[in-house]
Order: C-alpha cells, then sequence, then structure tokens
C-alpha cells in the first residue's frame, strides 16, 4: 500500500498499531513511534501524514506525535466495528473423536 | 439471552481479542478435522486391505480344502486368528489417523494475540476465507466417511465374530456348526454395532452438523467483513 496514491486504502492493522501505541504512551517522538509499530521509517512517516490530514494525531513543536480525540475516537469506532461483526459469532463445540 | 452474550457485545477491546481467540481456537479443531480427511485414503487403503487379506486367506483356506485337514478346535483357533488380521488393520489405522491428527500445530496464533486488538484486527483482515471453508467442507466429508467406513469394518469382524462364536456354541451344544447362518449373523451384527456405536454415531453426527453451522456462520461473517467498510 502507498498512501501517496489517491485510490489506495490505508491498512487498518497498521493505522490500529500506531493509535494503540500512542494511546499507551500518551506521546511518542517518530522514530520511537516507528519502531513500536514495527514499520519502515519511509513507510511509517507516508502513515504519519495521512493520519494528521485526518486530524487523528498532531506533532508538537518538539517533534512529538500526540495522539488527538478525533484518533481516539476512530480507534473506539474501529473497535466497535469488529465488534459489531466478530461479537455475532456463535462458535460450536468441537471435539474430534478419532 | 446468556450472560456470556451480554457481556460479548460489550465493545470492548479485550471481548474483540477474546472473541477472535475462541474463532481462532475452533479453526485449529477444524485443522484438526482436514488433517483426519487428509489421512482418510491412508486410512481406508490400511482397513480395506487387512480385510482383503482376511478374506483372501480365509477363501484360500476353503478353495485349498486346508479346512479339511483340521478339527474342529483348530479350525475355531485358525478363525480366531484370522480376525486379528482385520482387527489389526483397524487399530493400525486409527493409531495412524490420531498421529496424523496429533501432529498438529495448534496455537501458533496465540503469541500475535498478545498484542491486543491490532494483531486481532490483522488476523480477520488477513484470514483466507475461501481457504479456510474448503478446510471446514473437506473436514467434514472426511470425518463422515471415516466414521462410516470404521463402522463398516467393525460391523464385517462382527459378523465373523459372532458367527464365529454362534458356531462355538452351536457345535458344543448340539454338536453340529453351519448353525443359522450369514444372514443371520449378519443382522444380528448389524444390532450389536449399533448398540455399540450408537453414542459414537450420535456424536458424529452432532460433530458434522456443527461443522456445517461453523461453515454458515463464518460465510456470513467473512461476507458481512468483506462488504463492510470502515469509514474513517
Amino acid at each position: 500500500m502507498s498512501l501517496g496514491e489517491p485510490s489506495s486504502k490505508p491498512d487498518l492493522y497498521v493505522i490500529a498499531r500506531i493509535i494503540k501505541a500512542l494511546k499507551e504512551k500518551n506521546r511518542m517522538n517518530k522514530t520511537a513511534l516507528a519502531t513500536s509499530t514495527g514499520l519502515a521509517y519511509d513507510k511509517f512517516v507516508k502513515y504519519l501524514a495521512w493520519m494528521s490530514q485526518k486530524g487523528f494525531v498532531v506533532v508538537d513543536e518538539n517533534g512529538l506525535v500526540i495522539l488527538t480525540k478525533e484518533g481516539a475516537e476512530a480507534y473506539d469506532d474501529l473497535v466497535a466495528w469488529i465488534m459489531k461483526y466478530v461479537g455475532q459469532l456463535k462458535f460450536p463445540r468441537l471435539r474430534l473423536r478419532t | 439471552m446468556s450472560e456470556k452474550n451480554v457481556k460479548s457485545q460489550e465493545l470492548t477491546e479485550e471481548n474483540v481479542v477474546a472473541q477472535v481467540a475462541e474463532l481462532m481456537e475452533t479453526l485449529d479443531h477444524v485443522k484438526k478435522y482436514n488433517a483426519l480427511a487428509g489421512a482418510f485414503k491412508r486410512f481406508a487403503l490400511i482397513v480395506l486391505g487387512s480385510i482383503a487379506v482376511f478374506l483372501a486367506v480365509g477363501a484360500s483356506l476353503g478353495f485349498l480344502n486346508l479346512v479339511a485337514t483340521l478339527d474342529k478346535p483348530q479350525l475355531f483357533i485358525t478363525a480366531l486368528l484370522l480376525l486379528l488380521v482385520p482387527v489389526s488393520g483397524i487399530a493400525a489405522g486409527i493409531l495412524f489417523i490420531q498421529r496424523k491428527v496429533n501432529a498438529i500445530k495448534t496455537g501458533e496464533w496465540k503469541e500475535d494475540l498478545t498484542h491486543g486488538f491490532p494483531s486481532a484486527l490483522k488476523i480477520l483482515l488477513e484470514m483466507d476465507w475461501d481457504e479456510t471453508f474448503d478446510e471446514i467442507s473437506s473436514g467434514r466429508v472426511g470425518y463422515a466417511l471415516y466414521g462410516l467406513l470404521k463402522a463398516a469394518a467393525y460391523w464385517l469382524i462382527t459378523v465373523f465374530t459372532v458367527g464365529l462364536l454362534g458356531n462355538l456354541s452351536a457345535f458344543l451344544v448340539l454338536g453340529k456348526t453351519g448353525f443359522l447362518g450369514l444372514p443371520v449373523w449378519g443382522l444380528l451384527s448389524v444390532l450389536i454395532v449399533y448398540l455399540i456405536l450408537r453414542k459414537d454415531l450420535s456424536r458424529r453426527y452432532k460433530q458434522i452438523r456443527a461443522l456445517d453451522k461453523l461453515l454458515w456462520e463464518l460465510r456470513w461473517f467473512s461476507l458481512e467483513l468483506r462488504r463492510a467498510e470502515f469509514q474513517t
């Protein structure tokens, strides 16, 4: 995925990892955040730009990335969205007998 | 609605992770069914091979008129020893299946899920649903065929065991063999095998229904997940 291309969609997993890391640490510098999310730095920068554009994160004057209220809400929405589907699954009891 | 269901509807990260863990555990079970289905051909070969050997040796004894050289006790002992061939075949087949099933690695996703919600999300989004459906379908068919072949093999062994014991009893009590006949022993064996395997067959049927249900649940789920789009 390249977020530079207008038609491409962001990887929700990557966004979730970035937001989760920021939720846990409140604010992080870019390098630490890229490391904690396991992304290559150039890819991370593209995600960060996309998230800043969406208003999910801001970068302060010290270069620290901060999660915004919108970012936290987007994460909660993502959890709710997934739970809406996965929460309805009912699993049968499987016990293989040979 | 049960307490568990109410709790699972809470929109927390932990609940998503717990549901995905349950999904993955269920799919681990599916892997085992699929391993059984994959090993079924060889199981059938072992069991049918042993039955073929049993029938071939039995027929040879008759055709070569070797039976006439044996007295009654020797004949019963020979028949009893011959019965060990299909019994061993079934035992070897079941052991083979058990080894294949136990060799399946499970819980490899547990490490990934320790990273919480993002990992659960990744698992769901990267799941190869079509492959999963194929695994459930083939596992279901393989499991049904395995149960049927095992029951048929049990029946065949029971027919000969019942026939042997029937003839032995008739010989001891009435002093003659050839009492009743194969159709009677066959029907009696159906009844005996049914009584022995009744619970087992019922459990197998329930498991096949459970796999069916799982297939439909996951088809619905994957369709909803693919159709839906998260709006950022």
